[in-house]
C-alpha cells in the first residue's frame, strides 16, 4: 500500500515534470509567434544588475522587481537629431499606451546616456522632462555602461572632440525591450508606429507569460 | 490675314519673353522652404534645423557653411544609421545641381546648431545663413516647432544633395 502510493506519487511527479519541461521547451524557446519575428529574441538575454545614476538618484538596472517591462533607448543628450527623434517617437507610443493599455501593464521608459561626462544626472533630469514626465534618464560609470551595452548588443563610441571640445557619439539607434525578470526580450527599429508598437508589445507580454507558465 | 498671324507671333514672343524673365527672376536665388528647428529640452546644447532647398538657378550651388546669430556656431551634418548604429558625419560642403532639390530631414542631412545664446522656445524664429562657394549667402529663417507626428525618420536614399 505504502509502496503503491509511493510509486503513484513518483509517476505523478514524473508526468508533471515532463509536462513542465515540455511546456518550457515548446513555449519557452524558439516558438516565436510569426508577427513577433525579427522583434522578439529567440533566446532572451539575462542582464546583470548594475548600479547607475538615474534622474531619481542611484538606481539598480534592470530594476529588481518582477512587474514592469522597460523600453530602453541608448544615446546622448548632446545629440541634435537621432536621439530627440527617437525619444519623441517613443513619447508618442507612450501617449497612445496611456490611453489604451491597462495601468498595471504600462512599461517604464528609460534613456541611457553613454556620455556621462556631459550628461550628469541633473542635466538628464531637465532634459528628459521635455519628452515625457515618465521618461527616466540614466547614466553611470564606464564599467556599468559598457557592461549593459555589451549585454544588450548595443554599440557606442565617443567621437573625437573638435577645436571647441564638442564631440559626437555614435550609438545604437534601436529601442530595447527588457522583460520584468531583467532579460533583454526584444528590439525595435525606429521609427515606431504607435499602434503597431503597442500591438507588438502586448503580443510580447503574452508570449512572455506563456513561456513563464 | 497676314496681320493676324503677325499679331499671334508677336503675342507668343511676348509670352515667351515674359516666361523667360519670370524664370530668370525665380532662378536667381535657390529657394528655401519648409524650414524648421526641432524644439528641444530647455537645457539642450544642440538643436537641429531641417528644410527643403530648390535650386531653380541655371548653375549649381555649393553650400560651404552655415551660421546663425542665435547660436555660437552651426555645422552641416548627415545622420546615417548603418547596421542599427546611428552616426553623424560633418559635411564640409553640400552641392545642389541646377534644378536640384536638397532635403534636410530628421535622420538625414541637417543643420546642427550648437549652444543657443538665449533659451529657444516653440514659435521662435531662428535666422540662418548658408554661405555659398561663390561668395554669396542664402538667408532664411526657421520656426521652432515640436516635431509631432508628421515627421518620419529618413531611412532611405541618401542622395539628396546630388538629385536632379
Amino acid at each position: 500500500m505504502t509502496r503503491g502510493f509511493g510509486l503513484a506519487m513518483l509517476s505523478l511527479l514524473f508526468i508533471g515534470g515532463v509536462a513542465i519541461a515540455s511546456s518550457f521547451v515548446l513555449r519557452g524557446e524558439g516558438k516565436i509567434p510569426t508577427e513577433l519575428k525579427g522583434i522578439a529574441l529567440s533566446k532572451p538575454v539575462p542582464l546583470d544588475r548594475r548600479t547607475f545614476m538615474s534622474t531619481n538618484g542611484e538606481a539598480v538596472f534592470p530594476v529588481p522587481s518582477r512587474s514592469k517591462w522597460t523600453f530602453l533607448v541608448v544615446g546622448y543628450a548632446h545629440c541634435p537629431d537621432i536621439c530627440p527623434f527617437i525619444l519623441e517617437n517613443l513619447a508618442e507610443v507612450e501617449t497612445q499606451m496611456l490611453k489604451s493599455v491597462a495601468k498595471a501593464k504600462l512599461p517604464r521608459f528609460v534613456f541611457l546616456s553613454v556620455d556621462p561626462q556631459r550628461d550628469t544626472p541633473d542635466f538628464l533630469k531637465n532634459y528628459v522632462k521635455h519628452f515625457s514626465d515618465r521618461l527616466v534618464g540614466m547614466t553611470g560609470d564606464a564599467a556599468s555602461i559598457d557592461g549593459l551595452t555589451q549585454q544588450i548588443g548595443a554599440f557606442y563610441r565617443l567621437g573625437k572632440p573638435d577645436s571647441e571640445g564638442f564631440y559626437p557619439v555614435d550609438h545604437s539607434g534601436e529601442v530595447f525591450l527588457i522583460d520584468p525578470t531583467g532579460r533583454l526580450f526584444a528590439k525595435f527599429k525606429p521609427p515606431l508606429d504607435a499602434d503597431e508598437t503597442i500591438d507588438r508589445f502586448l503580443g510580447l507580454t503574452a508570449h512572455f507569460q506563456a513561456a513563464q507558465l | 490675314m497676314p496681320g493676324n498671324n503677325t499679331q499671334r507671333i508677336l503675342s507668343a514672343s511676348i509670352g515667351l519673353c515674359a516666361l523667360a524673365a519670370f524664370s530668370a527672376i525665380a532662378g536667381e536665388v535657390p529657394r528655401v522652404s519648409d524650414s524648421w528647428v526641432r524644439s528641444a529640452p530647455p537645457n539642450a546644447k544642440t538643436h537641429a534645423a531641417y528644410l527643403t532647398l530648390r535650386n531653380h538657378a541655371a548653375k549649381g550651388v555649393e553650400i560651404i557653411g552655415v551660421e546663425s546669430p542665435q547660436y555660437e556656431r552651426a555645422e552641416l551634418h548627415h545622420s546615417k544609421t548603418i547596421a542599427g548604429v546611428a552616426t553623424m558625419i560633418k559635411q564640409d560642403h553640400i552641392a545642389v545641381q541646377p534644378g536640384g532639390l536638397l532635403k534636410m530631414v530628421p535622420g538625414g542631412l541637417h543643420v546642427m546648431l550648437i549652444k543657443p545664446k538665449q533659451p529657444v522656445r516653440v514659435g521662435d524664429k531662428i535666422d540662418l545663413k548658408f554661405r555659398v562657394s561663390d561668395g554669396t549667402a542664402l538667408t532664411f529663417d526657421a520656426e521652432v516647432r515640436s516635431a509631432g507626428k508628421q515627421m518620419k525618420l529618413d531611412h532611405g536614399g541618401h542622395k539628396h544633395h546630388s538629385m536632379n
